[in-house]
């Protein structure tokens, strides 16, 4: 097993220099760069010069290339060029918010899909059964941008029911610990709705036809044979074989996640990694950009291998198989 | 999304909740801004965001009115005077006002200043306005006391804004720390600054919270009314207005035509205001042959780019008579009609344009341009006059094999202006020309603006109350904005004539003709100017909104009822 982890680990690093390397390369790709961007085209051409000399982006990229694979590995991103900050700090700032938000959609996916699956799996033949799935698939369809403004619309403008934007109201700092908590918890509500629910449908509908599978098994026709109760036929034998699919695709989310925070952060001005890789791409701030691509692929590969590791534990077949490739 | 929206616009403005909910802080303005700033002090500022946010936080030596021209009225500068000779300024500073750590404000910060951000090492957006001063001569002969030298004479009116509105800076803050280093420096985010407001929070991405100063450490008339004025980062338009439906916001700026009708007719609470004529769209014409142009400028840096001339014109915008034509066709009453009026009442928010300097400025405009009417069968006759033929009956028109074909270059996700495009598109068609519309985002058009890699551009400005002709009409190399490679020496003479003027009625003079000029020849077609709309909650008095910003003078706004502030 240690060697299977560090395996996936060495693996993993190399992900991400990859990705490293390729979100660098897109960046040089696009056309503009930061000091026409930030500065205006207006600007003396002496000023632009000045500012692309003290940003390096007068040096040829291959050297800007190496000077920033050579900082990474010492774990210096450097300065992000619009916001003179280090790179790292903006992450520190922003990574919270994207993991909270993110973690709670991952959670509420799973846990309002995997009972709506079952659900549907048992009343896969009737029309409720039909018009939860119908709209299970409507909702996995919708895009998270148009869901979050709707979502916005109704729940935060027509019934006034929740804040529609940030992550606390502008006077959080007089509220009491309490109120503040409340505070944050209500301004979570709308953007981990329009995250977490398309999730949960789209977790549904694999748990369904996973389960209906699952029914037809043998061992469940052996079981429902020897005179066990269908329901505990369900939860004991159907389930965890249904649900070995549904832990794989756990690890398979979290890419899903990260790109839906990118327009979910910005309908819900949520200040997470999402939004702040957007508006560093849009400003071509290179360094910024190395350091999102660079922890968003962190979080994808260390949740990919969570996932792998759940799944050996759910299932023995797993276990010994990695131990043999180990 | 394109569809959609509209749809989630109409559910965003249809009748909801007023805003009533209880809230003790009724006494905080909440401004919803689009995007987060980049530093807290002006002198450093990136975008007009930037200086609106940051000019509640100093008293510059001279503030601005608008008078159908910008007029200087005392701040920091208690009075002025100028030389005979019309090249010194001598400036008189009052002795009440402090930086926020309590230490005065003197005429040693504010000459620290000007050296500072005349230093081309520091960056400053402000090193232009500052050049004309002449190097070494700011003094300051003691702590109420400046005069400034000016290299050469010119309109004291306009120097005394440009070099007046500039912000000052804490010497005794900033004087150690390597210049090229202020442009990042930790200052720019937790500043000591002089204004009415002090910054009592930043969070960044989410919200600024402006205090104000402690009492006695400026003018008393300046102390502020407001308990608090908060800025809210809120980037999608929807979310802004919904919030200011439910008044989570006080004040939204930049509303779209439809969406500010239905709101004065479902929310009498929200009062709307109108900035004034700032906001212009044009086409541009590019007048030299893009491929020809990069193919003599590749591999240069911006710097060392070739001469325009050596460039051959563009094969269609080379003719003036062509550009004109294709003016003719273009129907700017309908664009007005469709986007900027009221079905109902026919209020308009936007005028047909003839040049770039705004009709707010009633000096400097020439009001006596007759705009360049719609007329298609003028303008049929013109191309067919100037050898545009549609031969092979395809419906473009060709010359010499070449079909009456351009690309239109624009911003993605400017709205108006998209849909502006294609209208365009439309009108062009009906004479015979194919527009290939081409958006690019922000950092890529701006890169082929300046590469000059376009046949045509949909633009906007939003013009500066300063006109600065030379920038982006002057036939110089160094005229940045002259995308369109704009070349008339009776024009560049015009120009010099404006910066050299010894007074402000002969530099009127020089622009009106300028603009005459310019008209003549279209490089562009001016289609027109947009009102922008700010919507605020009525509750608050004295509101200030006018063409030099979208909120000012925020210590003297006030709320007037007891109505409370929502929060969901």
């Amino acid at each position: 097993m240690a060697r299977f982890l560090l395996r996936r680990l060495l693996l993993g690093a190399a992900l991400l220099l990859l990705v490293a390397s390729l979100s660098f390369v897109l960046v040089e790709l696009a056309p503009g760069d930061a000091s026409l961007h930030l500065l205006g085209p207006d600007q003396p051409a002496e000023l632009q010069a000045l500012m692309r000399a003290r940003w390096g982006l007068d040096r040829p990229a291959w050297l800007r290339y190496l000077a920033a694979l050579g900082n990474l590995c010492r774990g210096d991103f450097g300065a992000s060029l619009v916001h003179g900050r280090p790179a790292l700090m903006l992450i520190a700032e922003a990574a919270p918010h994207t993991l909270l938000l993110s973690g709670l959609a991952l959670v509420l996916s799973f846990g309002l899909g995997i009972p709506l699956g079952i659900w549907q799996a048992r009343h896969a033949n009737d029309s409720a059964g039909r018009l939860v799935g119908l709209l299970g698939l409507g909702l996995y369809a919708a895009p998270r941008f148009w869901l979050g403004l709707l979502l916005i619309i109704l729940l935060a403008g027509r019934w006034a029911l929740l804040p529609a934007s940030g992550v606390s109201s502008w006077d959080h700092g007089d509220l009491s610990p309490l109120a503040a908590l409340l505070d944050r918890a209500a301004h979570l509500l709308l953007p981990l709705l329009a995250l977490g629910l398309p999730g949960a449908a789209g977790v549904a509908r694999y748990l369904r036809a996973s389960m209906i599978e699952a029914m037809q098994g043998d061992y469940v026709r052996s079981a429902l044979a020897t005179g066990l109760h269908a329901r505990r036929v369900l939860w004991r034998h159907a389930l965890p074989n249904a649900l070995l699919p549904v832990i794989t695709l756990a690890g398979l989310s979290f890419p899903f996640l990260f790109s839906g925070s990118v327009l979910v952060e910005e309908v819900f001005s949520w200040p997470g990694m999402g939004r702040l890789m957007v508006h560093a791409i849009l400003d071509r701030d290179t360094p910024l950009v190395i350091a999102c691509f660079f922890f968003f692929a962190i979080f994808v590969v260390l949740g990919n291998l969570l996932a792998d590791l759940a799944a050996a534990a759910l299932d023995p077949r797993l276990r010994d198989s990695l131990v043999d490739d180990a | 999304m394109s569809s959609t929206l509209p749809l989630l616009l109409g559910l965003a403005c249809s009748p909801q909740p007023a805003p009533e909910a209880q809230d003790p802080a009724r006494d905080t303005l909440v401004i919803g801004i689009p995007a987060d700033v980049s530093t807290m002090v002006a002198g450093f500022s990136r975008s007009a965001l930037d200086v609106y946010v940051n000019s509640a936080l100093t008293l510059p030596p001279v503030q601005t009115r608008f008078e159908g021209r910008l007029v200087a009225s005392p701040g920091l500068a208690r009075s002025w005077s100028w030389s005979d000779d019309g090249l010194v300024l001598h400036l008189e500073l009052r002795d009440d006002n402090h930086w926020s750590d309590g230490q005065p404000v003197t005429a040693h910060d504010l000459a620290f200043t000007y050296d500072l951000l005349a230093d081309p090492a520091t960056a400053s957006p402000y090193v232009t306005d500052l050049a004309g001063l002449a190097p070494g001569e700011v003094q300051a002969t003691d702590d109420t006391h400046l005069s400034l030298r000016f290299a050469t004479p010119g309109p004291r009116e306009t120097r005394l804004l440009q070099v007046g509105i500039i912000d000052p800076l804490p010497r005794h803050l900033l004087q150690d720390i390597p210049r090229d280093a202020l442009h990042d420096h930790a200052f720019n985010r937790q500043p000591v600054l002089n204004g009415p407001w002090r910054l009592a929070s930043w969070e960044p991405g989410q919200q600024i919270v402006l205090e104000p100063r402690a009492e006695g450490l400026g003018p008393a008339e300046q102390q502020p009314r407001l308990d608090r004025v908060v800025f809210r980062v809120v980037p999608e338009y929807t979310t802004r207005l919904v919030e200011l439906q439910t008044g989570a916001l006080d004040l939204v700026t930049d509303l779209r035509v439809d969406d500010a009708l239905r709101l004065a007719q479902d929310h009498p609470s929200i009062g709307l205001h109108r900035r004034g004529w700032r906001k212009l769209c044009y086409v541009g014409w590019n007048m030299l042959d893009p491929l020809a142009w990069l193919a003599l400028n590749e591999g240069l840096p911006p710097e060392q780019r070739a001469d325009p001339a050596q460039a051959p014109p563009h094969p269609i915008f080379g003719d003036p008579s062509v550009r004109r034509a294709l003016g003719q066709a273009i129907d700017v009453e309908r664009i007005i009609q469709d986007l900027y009026s009221s079905p109902a009442s026919g209020e308009r928010w936007a005028r047909p344009a003839v040049s770039n300097i705004t009709p707010s400025l009633t000096e400097l405009h020439a009001s006596d341009i007759e705009p360049v009417g719609h007329d298609p069968t003028a303008a049929r006759a013109a191309l067919d006059s100037a050898g545009w033929s549609d031969s092979d009956g395809d419906g473009v028109r060709d010359r010499d094999g070449q079909p009456l074909q351009f690309r239109l270059l624009t911003r993605a996700g400017s709205d108006p202006r998209s849909q502006v495009a294609l209208y365009l598109q439309d009108d062009l068609k009906a004479v015979g020309a194919a527009v290939d519309i081409e958006q690019a985002e922000r950092a890529s058009y701006y890169q082929r603006l300046s590469q000059r890699d376009f046949d045509a551009v949909l633009g906007g400005w939003s013009v500066a109350l300063f006109p600065e002709p030379r920038e982006v009409w002057h036939s110089a190399p160094e005229s940045h904005y002259n995308f369109v490679s704009y070349a008339n020496p009776r024009a560049d003479r015009l120009i010099e004539r404006s910066e050299d003027a010894d007074d402000e009625a002969e530099e009127a003079e020089a622009l009106r003709q300028l603009q005459r000029v310019i008209h003549q020849d279209q490089p562009y077609r001016f289609l027109y100017w947009s009102d922008e709309i700010v919507a605020a909650h009525s509750r608050f008095a004295d509101v200030s909104v006018d063409i030099t910003a979208p909120w000012r003078d925020l210590h003297r706004w006030r709320a007037v009822e007891a109505a409370e502030h929502a929060r969901p």
